[in-house]
């Protein structure tokens, strides 16, 4: 560790989200000798906390062509390269009775301006290819949208960056910029672990010729400490987690962007989403669904599909989106569209520092290429983006080949299966297949002993937070009141059984938290017995163990 | 069909209080949904170890802290002590023997290595009087490959820390790996099922041959499932101190409970309806007259008392709506926490405001409805609201002795 510290940089980057990770991958890639930082874990943030859709763009067509050209265009990158995190389920948009009509036309065309391909189908057959649909609709269009998974793309990513020879490291937050005159050169970083078991509190200074600030609604906060004004605008979204997969197609609202308007199909559920509201700053570390978010998701889930107002609901949980203001406005406060690159000595006379904000989750790959196309030609580096056409790791070859190698006609191992699914080629079979590395942990997303320790060593997992993250470990229907002792056995071989009762506490409690705002039928009857079982039988309480530091993290 | 008693909801409460009416001469019939929560219990039932005002040992005491509708203070000091007694009594006459009294808590293994007070313990559970006779111990944890409900590291990391000595050795047993290596579900209940005389002859061996000089020997809690008598066998045959550490649900001590307590109901003469459910009941003024079953059609159970015992949260006896709580099969009034915004504290391991949602009852646990008492018709156990059993550590006692207090209540008319 201390390595990492002493080290010289080309390219530091701060936030371990899709974005960050993926200008690390870019960087590392391109020769450059790169850092990547994150305060928490890889996903932590906004990456980690929004529908999980791989927008085909339409929803944006007509507002803002621009990014849904972006969009669609990245839409067929990330079905090439990170194949092992898509899901090609296809997307429908719905014009419900109450909505207008002629929406559709106005829709139509913009696709087409931005190229995407929609179609517009009979409801009646849009009913048959998706039975969940609200049998009311009164048009259909298809779209090419999907499912992508946030938390295995952004691992991929860091695990692709270290491989071309980043260093990489998480639970260190920026606290400073070390800056000699109109020069940023390098950060201080502070130790986040520091309370929690083993953990100590430190602060450490790391040199690096460009810091390129990819934190998302932080760049606010972290500009500030440069006296630079990058206004952001903090807007939450909160969104509902259902136990079971009601859709597979995603299905979308034919009208002007609103609240609860996608129904997107994820591993084995459905999420509901989204809604938009103003938060200040200092929310933005600790984000709580309201009981008015979720009746508003609740009640624009069942207009998509009627049968959410009878399925069961998981959780809430609620993201940031990180809007920016736009440069060219005086008032500063028009959002902007797009993807934001800000050259500081350009901008601000600060020579040294890169911001990169204001796209999506679907366009972190353009954002990387575009920040890393700054940091190099600042640097004087030459050299071309391999990153729409390489494979990330987890790719390499087709996932349909992947599978196909285990579904033997006697006994296809759904096991093996699901691991394969989440990991693509990345995983090594043998490491699950056999032994003790078979055991099932986690019944619910079948994840193995193999696979957790996979993860474990593999996919900078150090705690059972991240353990979920990467392997959807208590994710499922018991939302780990079954599985998340044994995780923490496991665990507790590798750092200790006190801290790993203080991570199982730790996860247990972010699981409540996402349950509280919807705590009635069996999601209620779910955590009762969860407590039943961790307080009660297990004799856990609020004492025992060290306090969860990393709750600013849930 | 016509019972003196019918009872809603086959877990502890119900059972119980049915085994207590047959065995008194009543005809009664427990209609039970399925499994009940008693298939959790880790081997332990709790009377009561905290009030607000702090830890409790002498639960009989202790009750003297609870505030007055608490369901203790309904059944008063003097009957408490009584139905303690009482309840042991037909513990065992169902075969289950346990070790513990109601004027002191001891304390028994969380399954991860730490110590829970408790009133009863199932034999072949280890108890202590005072958590300090931990100290200076010699422990040997085993586990078993493949099974991972049980968490040596965690428990051996405890025993430590509590100032014992503590070594642990994984064990392969042939009979359990076979098992696994054909696809077998490797859980409580499969792994229980499979210890029949052969495991537990090579499990015996195996833990002999390991076992050090003055180790007390702790196993995961599969053996036993069928009865007892296994844990006695394999003491025997290896010849040391051992003791079981729970496991969580679902255990196999928790099913043993609940086959025994069923058979020994059936035994006394109790009808179950198992795998039904009542769905509605027809009142006249005060009383309830029938009830009406998902499985028996138009056919209707009358009786002149019934008692609901159907549970709380997780056995659905009690339903939360995004509005509030109901008791779903009568609409019985209920007492607790009114919306979603008070029912909940951020703190998972805090006391929870909605778990004293439940039934309102009065003072001999007649249940009410629409404002009114109804004559026939008795709450027990956790479907009452009104308490946080899981903060006290009551959640046993509650359902054993208002079930067999209300039970006193029908015999004596």
């Amino acid at each position: 560790m201390s390595d990492i510290f002493d080290r010289q940089y080309d390219v530091i980057v701060v936030g371990g989200g899709a974005t960050g990770a993926g200008t690390a991958r870019d960087c590392a890639k391109r020769g450059l000798r790169t850092l990547l930082v994150e305060r928490f874990d890889f996903t932590a943030g906004a990456t980690g906390r929004n529908h999980g859709l791989l927008h085909s763009g339409a929803r944006y067509a007509v507002t803002d062509v621009e990014s849904a050209g972006e969009c669609i265009r990245e839409n067929m990158t990330l079905r090439r390269i990170a194949s092992h995190c898509v899901e090609g389920t296809g997307g429908l948009f719905v014009t419900l009775p109450e909505d207008d009509l002629s929406y559709k036309d106005t829709f139509i065309s913009a696709c087409r301006s931005a190229g995407i391909e929609a179609q517009e189908i009979d409801p009646d057959y849009a009913k048959t290819i998706e039975p969940a649909l609200n049998k009311e609709i009164t048009s259909a269009l298809t779209v090419p949208d999907g499912a992508v998974d946030p938390f295995r793309l952004t691992i991929s990513n860091v695990v692709d960056a270290q491989l071309h020879g980043a260093s990489v490291l998480t639970y260190h937050e920026v606290i400073d910029f070390i800056r000699k005159g109109e020069r940023i050169e390098g950060i201080v970083v502070r130790s986040t672990l520091a309370g929690r078991s083993g953990g100590l509190l430190y602060d450490k200074e790391i040199r690096g010729r460009i810091v390129v600030n990819a934190s998302g609604i932080w760049i606010h906060g972290l500009s500030q400490k440069m006296g630079l004004g990058v206004n952001m605008f903090p807007a939450k979204g909160a969104l509902l987690v259902f136990g079971h997969r009601v859709n597979n197609i995603v299905i979308n609202r034919c009208r002007k962007p609103s609240d609860a308007d996608i129904l997107v199909p994820g591993d084995t559920i459905s999420l509901i989403g989204t809604t938009s509201s103003r938060i200040s700053f200092d929310q933005c570390d600790n984000l709580e669904v309201t009981k008015e978010e979720v009746d508003i998701l609740l009640r624009g889930g069942a207009e998509l599909a009627p049968l959410l107002a009878k399925t069961r609901i998981l959780r809430a949980y609620a993201g940031v989106r990180p809007l920016v203001a736009d440069d060219s406005d005086p008032t500063g406060r028009k959002i902007s569209r797009g993807i934001v690159c800000l050259d500081h000595a350009e901008r601000d006379g600060l020579e040294g520092l890169v911001t990169i904000t204001g796209g999506k989750l679907m366009t972190y790959r353009l954002m990387a290429e575009i920040a890393t196309d700054t940091v190099c030609h600042k640097l004087g580096v030459d050299s071309e983006c391999t990153t729409a056409t390489d494979p990330l790791p987890g790719s390499s070859g087709t996932r349909e080949s992947e599978i196909e190698k285990r579904v033997f006609p006697m006994q296809p191992d759904s096991n093996v299966l699901a691991a394969k699914e989440r990991h693509g080629s990345m995983l090594p079979e043998e490491k699950i297949d056999s032994g003790d590395d078979a055991d099932l942990v986690c019944e619910c997303e079948k994840v193995s002993v193999g696979e957790i320790r996979f993860a474990f060593d593999s996919l900078y997992a150090g705690n059972l937070l991240n353990l979920r993250r990467r392997t959807r470990l208590g994710m499922g229907t018991c939302q780990g009141g079954l599985c998340v002792s044994r995780a923490a056995s496991i665990l507790a071989s590798r750092k200790g059984g006190e801290a790993a009762v203080a991570d199982m506490k730790e996860f247990l409690q972010e699981r409540w938290k996402g349950m509280i705002p919807v705590g009635w039928g069996r999601t209620l009857a779910e955590a009762d017995f969860s407590s039943w079982i961790y307080r009660g039988v297990c004799g856990l309480s609020s004492t025992e163990g060290t306090a969860g530091a990393e709750n600013i993290e849930n | 069909m016509r019972f003196d008693t019918v009872i809603i909801g086959g877990g502890l409460a119900g059972l119980m209080t049915g085994i207590k009416l047959a065995s008194a001469g009543k005809r009664t019939a427990v209609v039970s949904k399925g499994e009940s929560t008693l298939n959790f219990c880790s081997g332990s039932f709790g009377l009561l170890a905290n009030t607000e005002g702090g830890p409790v040992m002498n639960p009989l005491e202790g009750i003297k802290k609870l505030e007055a509708p608490h369901p203790y203070r309904k059944i008063g000091y003097a009957s408490m002590s009584r139905l303690t007694e009482e309840a042991s009594v037909f513990l065992g006459s169902a075969g289950l023997q346990f070790n513990g009294r109601c004027d002191r808590n001891h304390f028994t293994f969380t399954p991860f290595g730490t110590l829970n007070p408790a009133w009863l313990t199932l034999d072949g559970f280890a108890l202590f009087d005072d958590p300090s006779e931990i100290r200076d111990r010699k422990y040997l944890v085993v586990s078993l490959k493949g099974y991972l409900e049980s968490y040596p590291l965690l428990v051996c990391d405890n025993l430590r820390r509590a100032g014992a000595e503590c070594v642990r050795q994984e064990i392969e047993l042939d009979g359990i790996t076979r098992l696994r290596d054909l696809g077998f579900d490797m859980r409580t209940i499969s792994v229980a099922k499979r210890m029949d005389r052969k495991a537990i002859s090579e499990f015996a061996e195996k833990i002999s041959g390991i076992v050090g000089e003055g180790e007390t020997v702790l196993i995961p809690a599969v053996v036993g499932l069928e009865s007892g008598d296994q844990i006695d066998v394999l003491r025997k045959m290896v010849g040391c101190r051992l003791f079981m550490l729970p496991t969580l649900p679902v255990s196999a001590a928790g099913f043993r409970m609940q086959n025994a307590l069923r058979h020994r109901f059936e035994e006394a003469g109790g009808i179950i309806f198992a795998g039904d459910a009542v769905t509605a009941g027809e009142f006249e003024g005060s009383r309830l007259k029938n009830v009406s079953t998902a499985k028996l059609g138009s056919d209707r159970l009358y009786a002149d008392d019934f008692i609901i015992a159907s549970g709380s949260f997780f056995s659905e006896g009690i339903v939360a709506s995004p509005d509030g709580f109901r008791e779903p099969v009568f609409g019985l009034d209920v007492c607790g926490p009114s919306d979603r915004d008070s029912g909940f504290s951020k703190d998972f391991f805090a006391p929870q405001p909605y778990q004293k949602g439940g039934v309102r009852t009065d003072s001999d646990f007649h249940v009410f409805r629409n404002g009114s008492r109804v004559e026939n018709l008795y709450g027990v156990g956790s479907i009452m609201g009104g308490f946080d059993s899981l903060s006290e550590g009551s959640g046993a006692g509650i359902s054993i002795l208002s079930g067999l207090y209300v039970a006193d209540e029908i015999i004596a008319v």
